[in-house]
């Protein structure tokens, strides 16, 4: 079946068909998608004038997104060069073909998984085979009505993950979406669903630093995370969209009693970002963290941020935001801390840092602190700068060249994000921006 | 940054008096020192706007008192367009009952060098609520500008409620700013240092907030 580009209501309905959702899904996405023409396009934030509604393909069938090797742009190439990705990957992540190699690994690590009840596959195969399960949580974090791009997600949503962990058990290898060897992983209006029962720990990895390459423009993910009593749950994002794609995402957790939710958020590509990781500690003991890095060059605007939402008495909040702007980029925080009247004991903490790294490059903090409590302790901070000269001096008098220096600076920058990534996510990040540092200062 | 101020501007600031004009606009020119104490003695109803231009090494100082002004609606520009020009804002503000007040403020830095100091502080008691919106723009022409706003709140009165919104936005890398916002309750250790020493909660806590405010 054909789908062709922009989207009404017939085209929901054949898409929920291909898919063969229950009746309630289809409700659910026509709802939505009538919730989506009724809201205007947000006036605050990025610049979203030059995105073309009319002319996005809302759906792509597995194998239909493919495309050729010689239409990847070449600085696309140049980055999978610097950072050593294997060709396999490099045509994965292009979109040119599809990544078998992990099939193995992954069918092992799942064994293991079911072995313990949990459950990890695409959103789509856990509509089918746990239909109450996969209702009783989907779009409770995140309404529909939300806003106007999670209304189109749940009109046109396909693909992403499903994690359920149940009651007691802990992962102790972080679960990768690269791991899941489907087609629409990375697909435009992604779903994802986490949830931790009362007692468990995961940590879900999702995306890479290497660029991923798309020729649609509109990406527009939806993520909520439920963490029940006592879960701790870990999120990590790497997000390196080529430069043409609107990056719109929706993430929202709930933290129940004692529970710890984090969002550790890396944000590198894409033409427009638009995200603002969200926690509501809803019970008491809640803890809500967010860890996010965004670097924008030339042709961007990182409009980034988070929302902590404290609902309940003795819980805690961390932001930590750092941004990095070079060669005309436009980096944002935009963030807000709410605590609701009545509470006692809550604690929380924003710090935006940000580094200018030339004349012609942007930053900008937007944070806004709402306070209806007396026993809050609430504070924000935030500093633009560049590079430091002395540092500069300091590396290049020990025998680095200028760009080396630069590139050490930002590394220490980045310092307190990298440490929260896996290994390998780690080692990349410090290549890419290595990669990036070339030819961008001086 | 915290010494732009000469002494000798606080001692005898201009008065500008909302109750009598709810619209002011001000120059100053190249080389004029001036400060300015606002105060509004009427509850106003109508919001109150005062722009000032400060044109180059001239300093601008306003001074924002709680005893002298009632909280209402107060909108402050400030536009830097000379080399070296200056603004130092310093803020005590404190609702009570049911006050609502809002403050916006508005700092652009047009021109190279041009340094900006921002400290506001308050306290809400009861069911007041307060709202502090600024903004700090450094264009693209404002190199070696420096800027810093701090806006520190207590929080006193179970139903009072604090917005805190302090945005900045930086065009030029050589520029240097920060900011940060507090928005707290009275110390609780402190607090109980001071009853050990025979004070009542009441006296105790009017004590604190008097410290914090001077």
């Amino acid at each position: 079946m054909e789908f062709n580009k922009g989207l009404n209501r017939t085209l929901v309905e054949q898409l929920s068909a291909t898919k063969q959702e229950p009746v309630w899904m289809l409700e659910a996405r026509l709802k939505a998608l009538e919730i989506f023409e009724s809201k205007p396009m947000p006036a605050w934030g990025a610049d979203l004038s030059e995105l073309d509604q009319d002319n996005i393909c809302y759906y792509l069938k597995a194998g239909q997104q493919q495309t050729s090797w010689d239409k990847v742009p070449d600085h696309i190439k140049q980055t999978f060069e610097a950072l050593g990705v294997p060709q396999a990957e490099r045509s994965f992540l292009a979109g040119v073909g599809a990544q078998f190699e992990s099939e193995v690994i992954y069918q092992s690590l799942q064994k293991k998984w079911q072995d313990k009840g949990v459950i990890f596959c695409d959103t789509d195969t856990a509509l089918q085979k746990y239909p109450e399960l996969f209702k009783k949580y989907f779009a409770t974090v995140i309404p529909a009505a939300d806003n106007k791009f999670s209304a189109l997600n749940t009109a046109v949503w396909s693909g992403g993950s499903f994690v359920y962990v149940p009651a007691g058990v802990h992962i102790d290898e972080p679960l990768q979406a690269y791991f899941r060897i489907d087609q629409q992983q990375m697909g435009q209006f992604e779903r994802t669903l986490i949830i931790a029962e009362p007692g468990s720990s995961v940590h879900y990895v999702e995306g890479c630093s290497a660029p991923v390459y798309r020729s649609s423009s509109l990406h527009s993910a939806v993520v909520e995370v439920i963490a029940l009593e006592g879960a701790q749950v870990r999120y990590t994002t790497i997000q390196n969209w080529s430069n043409n794609v609107y990056n719109l995402v929706t993430k929202r957790a709930i933290a129940y009693k004692n529970a710890h939710v984090s969002w550790v958020d890396g944000n590198f590509g894409s033409k427009v970002t638009m995200k603002y990781p969200c926690i509501v500690l809803k019970e008491e003991g809640a803890q809500g963290q967010v860890l996010s890095i965004a670097v924008a060059g030339a042709g961007q605007h990182q409009d980034a941020g988070a929302k902590m939402i404290h609902v309940a008495s003795h819980t805690r909040s961390s932001i930590l935001s750092k941004s990095i702007s070079k060669e005309g980029g436009r980096s944002s925080y935009r963030g807000l801390v709410k605590v609701i009247p009545g509470l006692t004991g809550v604690y929380t903490r924003v710090q935006c840092d940000a580094l200018l790294l030339d004349s012609k490059s942007r930053s900008d903090t937007y944070p806004t602190l709402d306070i209806r409590s007396e026993r809050v302790d609430s504070g924000h901070e935030a500093s633009v700068s560049s590079i430091d000269a002395e540092q500069l001096f300091y590396l290049m008098s020990r025998g680095l060249t200028e760009q080396q220096a630069q590139a050490m600076i930002v590394n220490g920058f980045i310092d307190v994000f990298v440490k929260e990534l896996p290994m390998e996510y780690a080692v990349e990040i410090n290549r890419l921006i290595a990669h990036e540092m070339e030819g961008s200062i001086g | 940054m915290d010494n732009i101020i000469p002494a000798s501007l606080t001692t005898m600031p201009t008065v500008l008096d909302f109750s009598q004009e709810p619209q002011v606009v001000l120059e100053l020119s190249a080389g004029q020192q001036q400060a300015f104490q606002i105060t509004c003695v009427q509850e106003q109803q109508k919001p109150c706007s005062l722009v000032i231009t400060v044109h180059e090494h001239a300093v601008c100082t306003l001074v924002l008192q709680q005893a002298a002004y009632l909280p209402g609606q107060l909108a402050i520009t400030v536009n830097l367009v000379g080399e070296h020009a200056r603004v130092a804002f310093v803020g005590r503000v404190v609702t009570t009952q049911k006050q609502q007040a809002l403050l916006h403020v508005m700092i652009v830095h047009c021109a190279p060098y041009t340094h900006s100091v921002f400290d506001l502080k308050g306290v809400a008691y009861d069911a007041s609520v307060y709202t502090f919106e600024g903004r700090v723009l450094l264009q693209q022409t404002a190199y070696y500008a420096q800027a810093t706003m701090h806006h520190k709140h207590l929080v006193v009165g179970g139903i009072s409620r604090v917005v805190s919104q302090p945005q900045l936005e930086a065009l030029h890398d050589s520029v240097q700013c920060t900011h940060g916002s507090a928005i707290s309750y009275v110390d609780q250790e402190q607090l109980f240092y001071i009853m050990s020493r025979g004070i009542s909660p009441e006296q105790a806590q009017a004590l604190l907030i008097d410290s914090f405010l001077s």
